[in-house]
Parts: C-alpha cells; sequence; structure tokens
C-alpha cells in the first residue's frame, strides 16, 4: 500500500505539472509528457515539509516505471510506443532517476547505481536537473504566489467501487491529494479554482482537463499499482526486503 | 557544454569502412547516396543550433533538451519557408527511422538511459510535427510512418504547441531592426580521406547558408563559429565553451552509407536526370 500511494504521490505532482502548463500557457518545446515528469520530481525534491517521505515516493515511482517497462515491453518495442506522446516507461524510469541523482548524489546515489547509471552519467545529471529547475523556475516566475490571496484548490473523494474501498480510504488518510493541493495554491498564484478529484474510472489512468481545471484521480491506479507490487515487486525483492534493487536479471524476465 | 548527438550511432558505425562507398555502387548510386546524406544532415545541423539556440538565449527546457533541440529544428524547418526543408525533413525521419533497431529487438540499456530518445522515436516525432502542421499536405508520409487519424490528431496538438511555444521564446531573440552584436565564422577544415563529404559541404553551402540564416534573422550575443572537421566518430554537436558548432565529416558519410546499405540507391539512378542538389 505504501508503493501504491507513493505512486499516487508522483502520479498526482506529473498532472500537476499539466495542470502547469495549462493554467500559465508554459511553453513546451519537446514532448510535455516528459517536463511533467520532470517537474514532479522538482516539487517533490523541494517539498521541505516531508523530505524522507518524497525521497520514498520517488524511488518507488521509479521502481514501478521499471517494472511497468518489464512487463510491456520485456518482450519487444512495438512501433506504437515509438510514437507515443509519453516516453517508453523504462526511459521514464531512467529520466526520474536522473533527474533524483543530480538532484541530490548522496540521497540517491544508491538509486541510480542500482539502474545501471555510470558515475559518469550521474555527473551529467547534475546538469540535466540544473537546467530543469532553473527552466521551470524561469516559466514559473509570474506564477509564484504574491500576497495576494489565490484561487483555491477543492479536493474531493468519490465513492469507490466494490473492492476499491481501501484505496480511497487510504487516499483520505494519508490525504495525498489535499496535501498536493495545499502544497500547489499555496505555491502559486493560480488564475481560477481548480478541483482534484479522486474517483474509480475504468482504467488505472490520471489526468489534467484543461477545459475543467480539474484533475482527476482513479482509485483504479492504485489498485493497478498495488497490484503490480504484490505479483511483480516483492517477488523480486532480496530477502532482506530493503529497498527493491531493479537487478539487470529482472529486465530479462519478460512479460 | 557539449551536447552529443550521435551517440545512438556508434553500432552502425562498427560496420563502416569508407570502402563500401568506393568500390559497390555506381557514380549515380553515390551521388544519390551523398545528396540523401547532406539533406539529412541539415536536420542534424538545425538541431545543434536548436542546442544553440538554447545555451546563446537561455530558453527554457522544461523536459528533454535533446527532444527541444529537434523540435526546433523540424519547426525552423516547416515554418521557415525554405524550398529544401519538405526534402530534408523527409529524408531525417527516414534517417532516424533506419537507424538501429531494426526488428523488434528491444534497445539496450545504455541507449536507454542516453539523453536523446530513441532514433525512432526521433523519426516520429519529425512526422507528427510535419503532419501536425499540415494533415493535408503531408497525409502521405503520415500514412506511411503507420500514423493513425487519432493519432495524427494528436499531432495537431503537439504542432500547435510546439509552434507557439517556439514562436512566444523566440521573438525576444529576434534581430530586427537591431545592429548585429555577434555574427558567425564558417571553416571547413583539412578533410583527410573525407575529401568527397567536405566538398559536398561546400557545394551545399552547408555549414555557411545555416551560418547565414542564424546570424541574419537572430540577436547572436556574442561571436560564434560554425566548423566542419574530422572527429574520428559520426557525430555533430555545439559546445558553448568553446562557442562552436562542429559538424564531422564522418556523419556525412555514415548518412550516405545508411542510405546505400538500406539499399535505397536505384540501380539506374541518374541516368539521364541528374539532379544537382543546390
Amino acid at each position: 500500500m505504501d508503493f501504491a500511494m507513493h505512486d499516487a504521490e508522483f502520479t498526482l505532482y506529473h498532472e500537476i505539472g499539466h495542470l502547469l502548463v495549462g493554467e500559465f500557457g508554459l511553453p513546451v518545446l519537446g514532448k510535455e509528457e516528459d517536463a511533467a515528469d520532470a517537474l514532479a520530481v522538482i516539487l517533490m525534491l523541494t517539498d521541505e515539509a516531508n523530505p524522507d517521505e518524497s525521497a520514498n515516493a520517488l524511488i518507488d515511482s521509479a521502481n514501478g516505471w521499471y517494472f511497468d517497462a518489464v512487463k510491456s515491453t520485456g518482450s519487444g518495442v512495438d512501433d506504437f510506443a515509438y510514437y507515443d506522446e509519453h516516453s517508453l516507461d523504462i526511459q521514464r524510469a531512467y529520466a526520474e532517476v536522473c533527474m533524483m541523482v543530480g538532484a541530490e548524489p548522496e540521497t540517491f546515489g544508491e538509486t541510480a547505481d542500482s539502474f545501471d547509471i555510470d558515475p559518469e552519467q550521474q555527473e551529467a545529471c547534475q546538469g540535466t536537473y540544473d537546467q530543469a529547475s532553473q527552466s521551470w523556475d524561469v516559466v514559473l516566475a509570474d506564477a509564484y504566489a504574491t500576497d495576494k490571496p489565490g484561487k483555491k484548490i477543492t479536493v474531493s473523494h468519490e465513492n469507490a467501487a466494490k473492492g476499491s474501498e481501501q484505496f480511497e480510504a487510504e487516499l483520505k488518510k494519508r490525504q495525498v491529494l489535499e496535501k498536493a493541493a495545499t502544497l500547489i495554491s499555496s505555491r502559486f498564484n493560480l488564475p481560477r479554482d481548480l478541483k482534484f478529484v479522486g474517483m474509480q474510472c475504468d482504467e488505472p489512468n490520471a489526468w489534467y482537463d484543461p477545459e475543467s481545471g480539474q484533475i482527476t484521480y482513479c482509485y483504479a491506479l492504485t489498485s493497478d499499482r498495488y497490484d503490480l507490487f504484490i505479483n511483480d515487486i516483492l517477488p523480486s525483492m532480496t530477502v532482506g526486503g530493503v529497498a527493491p534493487p531493479p537487478s539487470r536479471t529482472a529486465g530479462s524476465k519478460g512479460g | 557544454m557539449t551536447r552529443i548527438l550521435a551517440a545512438l550511432l556508434g553500432g552502425i558505425l562498427l560496420c563502416s569502412s569508407g570502402h563500401v562507398l568506393a568500390q559497390d555502387y555506381t557514380d549515380a548510386q553515390r551521388g544519390q547516396a551523398m545528396d540523401f546524406a547532406i539533406s539529412s544532415a541539415t536536420q542534424v545541423l538545425y538541431h545543434e543550433i536548436g542546442h544553440l539556440f538554447v545555451a546563446e538565449f537561455g530558453l527554457p527546457v522544461l523536459g528533454k533538451n535533446e527532444d527541444t533541440a529537434d523540435n526546433i529544428a523540424t519547426l525552423m524547418l516547416l515554418e521557415g519557408g525554405e524550398d529544401f526543408a519538405d526534402q530534408v525533413l523527409y529524408d531525417a525521419a527516414q534517417a532516424w527511422y533506419l537507424s538501429p533497431f531494426n526488428g523488434d529487438n528491444p534497445p539496450d540499456d545504455a541507449t536507454l538511459i542516453d539523453e536523446h530518445s530513441l532514433d525512432k522515436q526521433r523519426a516520429f516525432s519529425i512526422v507528427c510535427l510535419m503532419v501536425g502542421n499540415s494533415p493535408e499536405y503531408y497525409a502521405q508520409i503520415a500514412t506511411d510512418y503507420g500514423l493513425d487519424a487519432d493519432r495524427q490528431q494528436k499531432c495537431g496538438d503537439i504542432y500547435r504547441q510546439s509552434s507557439a511555444s517556439w514562436a512566444s521564446v523566440l521573438e525576444p531573440n529576434k534581430l530586427g531592426d537591431r545592429e548585429l552584436v555577434g555574427t558567425i565564422t564558417v571553416t571547413y577544415e583539412d578533410p583527410g580521406d573525407y575529401t568527397a563529404e567536405m566538398e559536398a559541404m561546400q557545394a551545399d553551402q552547408f555549414l555557411d547558408y545555416a551560418a547565414q540564416v542564424v546570424s541574419e534573422n537572430y540577436l547572436l550575443p556574442r561571436d560564434l563559429q560554425f566548423k566542419a572537421t574530422q572527429c574520428g566518430t559520426a557525430n555533430a554537436f555545439y559546445s558553448s565553451g568553446d562557442s562552436t558548432l562542429t559538424f564531422c565529416y564522418e556523419f556525412i558519410r555514415h548518412l550516405a552509407e545508411l542510405y546505400l546499405s538500406n539499399g535505397m540507391a536505384e540501380d539506374d539512378a541518374g541516368a539521364g536526370e541528374d539532379d544537382e542538389a543546390e
């Protein structure tokens, strides 16, 4: 459940990246999906309220991408994946870890090592993180909150479907949506009132809708992450049960 | 800061000998291959100009730097109104598509860690912006690359976002009525065994023309250099520290060989209709 909640945090901050692009009309010259991933890392690493929690959440979400990749691309990459607006799951894992180790080499050096990112690349990642962090800072310069009270983000949870009640309850208990909403509304001068909504959905997903100004997070995604951990990650963990290092052998398991 | 462009091409280089060009093909086929090489290399040159813009103008890069440079290159070509642009885009997409991984083999870890997108992704990104720019005009290439209607529509959104973003970050850096500050010096260094590549680049005014486009339209904050040289590897890069854009002769040869080794040259090429690149 910790793993699923950590993934939910990363996912929310990723969607908040899309939200900031949409609400403030930010210039995106590469893939917006990668930009949103980068912002998620930056926001979580600069959330001084919960540094340890953020670090663990980032490690878990990178592992999530990694194990997704083992499942989805272990048996080959089709053209659809190449032209998707998202990078491949495995690229997202590496990019996330690169940002992490670039920002905090001490905290995340071990994680980067376990992803086989060599020392030279880890050092280059500092440039990657700095560029992303500075770029977001520049484009958000006018968006940072001033003394004026900004607009509000309303958080709500719709009822979960039978079998998913535990996920709705856990999200509420940990205030995952509420904490993200508070961070964003206090840090930025939002141009209008926005909504963060937890709901069941048919598929494991989360999205920002620029028209309604709403981020939707699906309990089906929590459930999906929960299953990934139980079925794929847990079995590969070492007996000691420390952080699951995605070893090379795991990479060849296939789907 | 050096931005390596062609790290992904290393695998291909292992089978390049240079002798392939000289012995196994007709003059006409080699001419075709060189045209393709210069044309597709133009996209690479614009990609490096993308890095130059990011570095010299301090443009914000919210996602991946390499994708940003690719998109700047494609947008400059799509929107620059140059006669050669379409051919460059078609050839560049093809070059990236044909590049390393064919078939169903997953790319290796080093390639996936690399800050560049995979070569095939880069091909699709070019095609996506093309069809996003004009679904009718580029309908055929979109179909050739298997972009379905749904995807093509998304490409429209991606194009509009990229184009608007590009316009907004570019605007303050346009020269307009202002006086020049920096200019660009072009040099073609000793080609060694790459005389044919150098001559093709010079005949095309490969570096010269791009340097002119950049220096006449943008307010460069300092003097810069565009340089063709031997690098020992098929690469191109912009180094902010040296204020130099370097294009390796080896890269031109690599692209020509890619063309030939994929059987793209026609058997009766050039018989009667020799179309020199301009």
